[in-house]
């Protein structure tokens, strides 16, 4: 097989023809509605989304840069505008156990209504009881309850104090209580008039008063009982008054509510409550007195703290929407998922209501769909087991993480679970969605649409007619300046570039954005009212430059003599290599001198970078293949007593990866046959162990790293890049390199063995085997049999002078 | 209009049962109304004196339980109610807007008669009849001056309330009742029997007190009707309209704490 000519340079990059566009400027196209390039996730985001059974939630994943979170946003919030429109949510107090709020599901719409209504409501209770009990009717009642009991127990005090009179006795009242005394002229007699009167007397009137007394005793008792009747009189006749001034605020509400079982529930229990606690509304009417000076009043059950339970707390408000919500948490920690229960200090204590209940993102997509950062989901504690909860149970559990991990006892609300049907939708990298489906046995039951974005789309014709009304609908959409055509043609050329390939287009389109946002920065500060294809290209270029500062300071170490490359002249066992260093969201081709030295040995190659641990499997992988590679074309009947080492000279950062495998092979042939490599060229290729040369990533950054060096110590027309001939549908190679390629002073070869390739890095025929098996002597391969020959014969010699080490050697074998 | 009354000293007097705090303040509001002298008389009632002195004193008190008593006993919670009486009596003069003179005495006797002694005709004496009880309404008649018997447990209500005429008492007894509204907060009722009087009445100058005239019918039983619709409001009564039967209707509504009664000299 002869050695490939260089490629043409119409193959080193694939142009777009603007000559096939029938639009002047991209003002001439149409906007894409559709999403470009992505057809496997649109049908499965149709589908995810359009799926009501359980589990059918979505994870769509893929690189950020294709902007599936946008993609996603769109078709959510296209489909959630046709649908109904959720109910609204409000947790009210409950009257049983008050640690335990009640959720109540309205109507959207009327969530808020109900809550203006109960305001209302506090508002005319209280006036309304207030006034009830400052009613004539209601104060003459009471005071005839009142009036009852005085009189009673005036009429019994009157009645011993008229008797006890009767006998001459006086009931005198003093601060400690009453007591009876011998009267005369309606004074109490002195006690010496009182020891002065017979002892008969004295004793009579002692009896007397000691009678009085029990009487008094029996009067006195009654007091409490005439009292406690009394008071239930009052309780009762309470009870009338404030049923009679609640009823009707209440009923208006009743009839208002009345389709709604659990609102008409709630308000009878708020008119038995206030009725129960009519007290409440006449103290705080009164104003309760001056407040305890001090800086520490005692605390105070007032009229404000006590309304608070018939207010409603507003969860979830659908009044003025249209449509299902879709909502994005941005900050998905678990609290702003589920929700949560507030507190507000007081008097030092934390404390708290149903109205301190917050709704997490779970409440406000109910009915709807829910967007999450899967990374932000796994790496906030205990949201993922938030997440699935919901979704598994269908209910919404209101809980501090203390509560829930069981650290906290304190006692704090237990609002009543809400049911939830929402769509989560998930996104994040392809990497999580695998690490998830292995390690979450849940997961698989709980997301079972996987929406796989692609970072690249097919490119034709038709493809590149829809790209340009992408990159219409994208300038249109920012606000930028019309593209004409040439400049939408450079746009997808770079665009294939983006994706590595010439036959594909990237559908990374934040990239894309980025790039026609400067374009149009350039554009305007040469005042164009267009962006031409010299924006695009200076974009372009001055994206590149302000990313590549260690590709230049590497390149400057080369052309100073720091790192040792040559780009002229030929050595044996010497080779360029190239590699691609990845620094954020900059790639760029690094050309590395690899070594390979030969000797006698049992047929070991050595991977100098294996050996010290800088090399990684991959790349061990590939020079155990050229090894086989060797032995098995140039040893099938003869053990391998070679020994050769192959280094990647002034590299200390650690190699992996077989693309240079093909390299390294080379260097070894060079080395045995003593054929020396010219230097202008360098390679890239891994190799298979039939001597074939395989493709490799990163072959556009590759070949311009090398050029780039040469480009800097000057072109010489006969430096070029070995590549895999399966690399060249790859090539979008930079307008510069393409330019040097056209007039002859760089060079691109497709290789398909490492016979074509050894014979363009040598300039010698690599040889193929004749009918007896034997390659030509003075072609590469009878060059590296010979020299195997030779090692065989030193290590056979060596072996037979009785050295127990080669004998052993022999023993095992090459 | 008839010469404007003046009282020199406003006295407000009180036993050891309990310091009537309605009394104090309606006390301090009318001396400072009227720019006359908070005089407090505490008397020390002379029955509960003998009563603890007797060698079978008994009380019974809250919660019907009974017990020995005293005269050392009687005699320290007089004093005690006899300083806690003239510190609220201070307390009061100089908390107002206007610091008013004021002075405290303690007398031992009857408390009708003590206070009918230390009372001259340049007093108004202020009584609570829920404190001092039987002894508060004697002081009504025994008083040689005007006489306010207050019923603090009575409903508050916000009027004053009087028979309009045009004899001399009764119009001083209209200034008395002006000023006793201001010093209140009340508003002034003019009960009128004779409608072609209910125009003056209408137009009575009480100065920034609310005026209104009513028509009753008939002057003296109307007039005890009217008040027993008002529980809680201050009747003003001359004292010179000696008419047993309306006096004796208005003793119930007295005793039965609906009332408070103003009894003009």
């Amino acid at each position: 097989m002869a050695a490939p000519k260089p490629l043409r340079p119409a193959a080193l990059r694939r142009r777009c023809n603007p000559a096939r566009f029938r639009f002047r400027t991209t003002d001439d196209l149409k906007d894409l509605d559709d999403v470009i390039g992505q057809p496997r996730a649109v049908e499965a985001l149709d589908f995810g989304i359009g799926i009501r059974q359980a589990g059918f939630n979505i994870f769509a994943f893929g690189p950020a840069e294709t902007g599936l979170r946008d993609i996603v946003w769109r078709a959510l919030s296209r489909r959630a505008a046709e649908e109904p429109t959720p109910d609204d949510w409000v947790y009210v107090y409950n009257f049983d156990e008050a640690h335990r709020p009640n959720a109540i599901r309205l109507p959207a719409g009327r969530g808020s209504a109900f809550r203006a209504d109960m305001e209302r409501l506090i508002d005319d209770l209280r006036s309304a009881v207030p006034a009830a009990f400052e009613s004539e009717e209601y104060r003459a009642r009471a005071q005839v309850i009142e009036d009852e009991v005085k009189e009673q127990n005036q009429a019994a005090l009157q009645e011993i104090e008229q008797r006890a009179r009767a006998e001459n006795i006086a009931l005198v009242r003093t601060p400690m209580g009453m007591g009876f005394a011998p009267m005369k002229d309606d004074e109490v007699v002195s006690p010496e008039v009182f020891n002065k009167l017979p002892e008969a007397e004295r004793e009579k009137a002692a009896a007397q008063i000691s009678a009085l007394q029990d009487e008094l005793q029996g009067v006195m008792r009654e007091l409490p009982r005439l009292l406690q009747a009394a008071r239930e009189k009052i309780r009762v006749l309470n009870k009338e008054v404030a049923t009679y001034s609640v009823g009707h605020l209440i009923d208006s509400l009743r009839a208002k509510y009345g389709d709604v079982a659990e609102v008409v529930t709630h308000l009878n229990r708020v008119q038995d409550d206030v009725i129960e606690n009519a007290a409440l509304f006449r103290t705080g009417a009164e104003g309760g007195g001056a407040p305890m000076p001090g800086p520490f009043p005692p605390p105070q059950a007032d009229l404000e703290t006590s309304l608070r339970r018939y207010q409603v707390n507003l969860l979830v408000d659908h009044s003025g929407n249209h449509g299902a919500p879709v909502v994005h948490e941005p900050d998905p920690n678990y609290q702003n998922l589920v929700g949560r229960v507030e507190h507000q200090s007081e008097m030092g204590a934390l404390v708290t209501d149903f109205n301190l209940i917050k709704p997490g993102a779970l409440h406000l997509a109910n009915g709807g769909y829910l967007i999450l950062d899967a990374r932000k989901v796994l790496s906030r504690p205990f949201a993922w087991e938030g997440v699935k909860d919901a979704i598994r149970s269908g209910e919404i559990r209101i809980e501090s993480l203390g509560q829930m991990t069981s650290l906290i006892s304190t006692v704090s609300l237990e609002p009543e679970r809400i049911p939830v049907r929402v769509k989560v939708v998930m996104f994040g990298d392809p990497m999580l969605y695998y690490l998830l489906q292995h390690h979450d046995p849940e997961f698989a039951e709980l997301f079972k649409v996987p929406v796989d974005f692609d970072d690249r789309m097919a490119r034709d014709t038709t493809t590149n007619l829809l790209y340009a009304r992408h990159v219409a609908t994208q300038a249109r959409g920012k606000g930028l300046k019309p593209i004409d055509k040439e400049g939408v043609a450079l746009v997808i050329e770079e665009s294939a570039r983006l994706a590595g390939d010439a036959e594909r287009l990237s559908t990374l389109t934040r990239e894309v954005s980025d790039l026609l946002a400067e374009a149009d920065y350039r554009a305007g500060a040469r005042n164009a009212k267009t962006v031409a294809a010299r924006d695009i290209r200076a974009a372009t270029q001055a994206r590149q430059r302000r990313s590549d500062r260690i590709a230049v300071r590497m390149r400057e170490e080369i052309e100073r003599g720091t790192i040792l490359i040559e780009t002229d002249g030929a050595r044996p066992g010497q080779i360029n290599g190239l590699s691609v260093i990845q620094l954020g969201g900059f790639s760029f081709g690094r050309p590395s001198r690899i070594t390979a030295r030969v000797r006698v040995g049992r047929g070991q190659v050595i991977d100098i970078e294996r050996e010290v641990k800088l090399g990684g499997a991959t790349h061990s992988k590939g020079v155990l293949i050229l090894s086989n590679f060797m032995a098995a074309r140039f040893s099938e009947d003869t053990p391998m007593s070679l020994a050769a080492s192959l280094a990647f000279e002034q590299s200390y950062g650690g190699i992996d990866g077989d693309s240079a495998s093909s390299t390294e092979l080379y260097a070894i042939l060079s080395a045995l046959a003593d054929a020396p490599i010219d230097q202008g060229l360098a390679v890239t290729g891994s190799v298979n162990q039939f001597g074939e040369v395989q493709a490799i990533g990163g072959v556009n950054q590759k070949i311009e790293g090398f050029f780039d060096l040469c480009l800097a110590r000057g072109l010489t027309g006969r430096q070029g890049v070995l590549i895999p001939k399966s690399n060249v549908k790859h090539l979008m190679l930079r307008e510069d390199v393409v330019a040097a390629a056209e007039n002859g002073r760089f060079h691109v070869y497709p290789v398909e063995t490492i016979d074509q390739g050894i014979e363009i890095l040598t300039g010698m025929r690599a040889g193929r085997r004749r009918a007896r098996g034997a390659f030509p002597p003075d072609s590469v391969n009878g060059r590296v049999v010979a020299k195997l020959q030779e090692f065989a014969k030193m290590r056979k010699a060596f072996a037979s002078s009785g050295d127990g080490a080669a004998k052993q050697d022999n023993g095992n074998g090459a | 209009m008839a010469h404007e009354p003046t009282y020199r000293r406003v006295v407000v007097a009180f036993d050891s049962t309990r310091a009537s705090r309605t009394a104090l303040n309606v006390s301090a509001n009318l001396a400072a109304t009227l720019g006359a002298e908070l005089a407090g008389l505490f008397i020390g009632d002379v029955n509960q004196l003998r009563l603890g002195a007797l060698p079978f004193a008994r009380i019974t008190g809250p919660g019907a339980v009974s017990r020995d008593i005293d005269i050392g006993t009687i005699e320290r919670s007089m004093r005690r109610a006899a300083s806690e009486a003239r510190a609220s009596l201070e307390r009061l003069a100089a908390g107002g807007s206007t610091p008013v003179p004021w002075s405290f005495r303690v007398v031992r006797g009857a408390v009708a008669p003590e206070i009918g002694a230390a009372a001259d005709p340049a007093d108004l004496i202020v009584v609570d009849e829920t404190a001092l009880g039987r002894a508060a309404r004697a002081a009504l008649s025994v008083a040689s001056t005007s006489v306010l018997c207050l019923c603090s447990s009575a409903p508050r209500a916000n009027e004053v309330v009087l028979i309009y005429g045009e004899s001399a008492s009764e119009r001083r007894a209209i200034q008395v009742a002006a000023r006793v509204a201001r010093a209140t907060g009340r508003t002034l009722t003019l009960l009128v029997p004779d409608a072609a009087q209910m125009e003056a009445a209408a137009a009575t100058n009480a100065g920034d007190v609310a005026v209104r005239a009513l028509s009753i019918a008939d002057r003296r039983s109307a007039f005890v009707q009217a008040a027993m619709q008002r529980p809680g409001a201050i009747v003003v009564w001359p004292a010179d309209h000696e008419d047993p039967e309306t006096r004796q209707a208005l003793v119930p509504l007295l005793e039965g704490g609906r009332l408070s009664l103003l009894v003009t000299r």
